[in-house]
């Protein structure tokens, strides 16, 4: 069934390392994945794992090292500075695990603010702000700064601004790490409710109870994707591998052995 | 877009006003510094070159230095020197204070009975009108060259002196006592200022007359006018022969050409106006560091603001265009306001040292250009460190 529908983000061979004085530290090892239009996918990961070098990669923030990275239909991979920005203006929309609101401008001026660097007039901008407020249900709101506005409603202008430009994907940082259990609810409801109108979501988070939201989940550990199966053939809940899994000392053992130390 | 990114700059700048204000003083007074020395260093310069210069040709002053040796000259040896070629004519001054009588009756002065005063009589020829400034004759008119020729006894009031003795009367064609012989008074004089005010209190008659009348003394110093079509080393050679003969002795003398006087005297105010206007210069320099310096502080502040701008498309091209914007906004505005402020003070320093204040367009252009340029050249270093942020590492600054 997902044969069917188009691939809209695919990664080949993703090798990224940083230089670390005379050698270099390798993050990720030849990811390989793909994301389909109008997916809702979650990539979970422990922190460490590679998920945020993961995500600056399909973010167009950072470029990788080795291996073809192709979202909707251009080759990331050979762009220049200048290019990528025109990338992340047109085709990601971003939102952040701390909103990232400009805490100056009222909810509709940070809305606004991809559509300026798009060059649209001064009046269509507003318009098409004035819509996405509306559909994350701040239309009353617009005028507000970010400080007059509760965490899970300051999330939401992010979502509008993350939309405004119409981009190919959203690309969801933790979106929920800042908010309270319920009002991360909501934030869900809204992505979910979003990806049935037709938006592709990519969320990138370390709870498996937020990732299982989505309708896959990539997981990504000590810098290698692995599909769902795959990652429950080797590992447990917990991110122990079965085959390690006898060595490790239950909690009451571990518990015995503080004991003893002291 | 260029239109949204003023917005933004001026939204920025407002937002720290102090700051704002702080580094645009830093410009306003290094370009108040040196629009006021270069305007009144203009106008000083351009009064004191019209005084040298006066009417027609250049002038050559003749001297008697040494007057143990020799007198003066006489009437006959001045003119003696209009033989040379190149010279149009001679300009002596002869002064002396003589007491001078007004009788109710010959002249409806202030005075109601007989007045005895002294002042300085100057004995001059109608050169010295042309020369020590222009529209020189308030009412009546000049000494003319029959009156050197005849000798006749007219005198010409200085202004100081009139508005004395008459207030706004007009007293032409009346007459006063000079050394107890009468002279018909023919002409006002208008009020004098820059170098040369001694005719504002002065009775200007001939020369001639003096010289023989009130027995004034000989010329110890003359001006010849030399047209300025000849060439002043060999007119001023032949003027310093003559002389030479006069004096029987190459010594005792003075031959000054006005016009290298002028050339010095334009070359000093060039020298200590460039001095004064590269201490200005400074001043704008410290106030071109003080907008790098609050760029520099306001790109740090703004690290996340700068990430997040990145990250939702603004190119590394358009965040330097915008700090540059900034920059340009303060040294403009400090340069705008620096111009106004510069002029104000060459305006009230033009009345009180008492010079043509005369304001060009072209300071006003070069001023602000150059202010801008400031602002333009401290603002690439901050806007570059903007425009090279890594939106990654600028995002997690928080």
């Amino acid at each position: 069934m997902l044969n069917a529908k188009k691939v809209l983000l695919s990664m080949k061979n993703i090798n990224k390392s940083y230089p670390m004085g005379d050698s270099s530290l390798q993050v990720l090892f030849d990811v390989n994945f793909e994301v389909y239009q109008r997916e809702f996918v979650s990539i979970l990961g422990p922190s460490g794992s590679g998920k945020s070098t993961l995500m600056n990669i399909i973010g167009c923030l950072d470029v990788a090292s080795s291996g073809t990275y192709i979202l909707n239909g251009k080759d990331i991979s050979k762009l220049k500075d200048k290019e990528l920005a025109s990338v992340r203006n047109r085709d990601i929309g971003f939102v952040f695990q701390s909103f990232q609101l400009l805490p100056r401008m009222s909810s509709i001026d940070n809305v606004v603010l991809p559509l300026i660097y798009a060059k649209v007039p001064a009046k269509e901008r507003k318009q098409r702000a004035m819509v996405l407020l509306n559909k994350v249900g701040l239309g009353d709101k617009v005028m507000n700064k970010p400080k007059q506005l509760s965490g899970g409603q300051q999330q939401r202008v992010a979502i509008a601004r993350a939309m405004v430009t119409d981009p190919a994907i959203i690309l969801a940082d933790e979106p929920t790490g800042a908010l309270d259990q319920a009002t991360g609810a909501q934030i869900i409801e809204l992505f979910k409710q979003l990806n049935s109108e037709g938006k592709t979501i990519i969320m990138i988070t370390h709870d498996p109870k937020i990732a299982r939201q989505a309708g896959r989940i990539v997981h990504i550990l000590d810098g290698r994707i692995y599909s769902q199966e795959e990652y429950e053939r080797i590992y447990d809940e917990d991110g122990v591998k079965w085959t390690e899994r006898e060595e490790r000392p239950t909690i009451k053992e571990r518990r015995r052995r503080r004991l003893a130390n002291v | 877009m260029f239109k949204d990114i003023i917005k933004m700059s001026f939204k920025n700048l407002a937002m720290n006003k102090m700051r704002t204000f702080l580094t645009t003083l830093g410009i306003v007074i290094g370009i108040t510094s040196i629009i006021a020395l270069i305007t009144i260093g203009q106008g000083v310069t351009s009064s004191v070159i019209d005084q040298l210069s006066g009417l027609g040709g250049n002038r050559v002053t003749v001297e008697i230095t040494n007057t143990t040796v020799r007198k003066g000259f006489t009437d006959a040896e001045m003119e003696s020197f209009l033989e040379i070629t190149g010279v149009d004519g001679v300009s002596p001054t002869v002064r002396k204070n003589m007491v001078y009588t007004l009788v109710p009756g010959e002249t409806n002065s202030n005075y109601n009975v007989v007045y005895n005063s002294t002042t300085r009589v100057m004995g001059v020829n109608n050169y010295y009108f042309q020369l020590v400034a222009n529209d020189v004759i308030k009412a009546g008119r000049a000494i003319t060259d029959d009156d050197i020729d005849n000798a006749t006894h007219v005198v010409v009031l200085g202004h100081t002196l009139w508005k004395r003795l008459y207030g706004n009367y007009n007293p032409i064609g009346e007459t006063i006592k000079i050394y107890n012989m009468d002279f018909v008074i023919v002409g006002i004089m208008s009020e004098l200022v820059g170098l040369d005010t001694a005719g504002n209190h002065s009775l200007i008659v001939p020369y001639t007359t003096a010289m023989r009348d009130l027995q004034i003394g000989l010329v110890k110093t003359f001006d010849a006018v030399v047209s300025a079509s000849e060439d002043m080393d060999i007119v001023v050679s032949q003027i310093d022969d003559r002389c030479a003969e006069i004096m029987g002795s190459t010594s005792g003398y003075s031959v000054v050409n006005q016009q290298e006087v002028m050339d010095i005297v334009v070359t000093i105010t060039d020298l200590v106006l460039g001095m004064l206007a590269g201490i200005a210069a400074i001043a704008l320099l410290v106030g071109g560091i003080g907008i790098m310096n609050m760029m520099l502080v306001s790109v740090s502040e703004r690290t996340v603001e700068i990430g997040l701008r990145k990250a939702l498309g603004a190119k590394p091209s358009v965040i330097m265009v915008q700090f540059l914007v900034e920059a340009v906004i303060i040294s403009m505005f400090g340069g705008v306001l620096g111009v106004a402020f510069g002029a104000a003070i060459a305006y009230v320093a033009s009345i009180l040292i008492g010079y043509a204040f005369a304001f060009q367009a072209t300071t006003v252009l070069l001023a602000v250009g150059f202010s801008v340029t400031v602002g333009l050249i401290f603002g690439i270093l901050p806007a570059r460190k903007a425009a090279k942020l890594n939106p990654i590492d600028a995002l997690r600054a928080q």
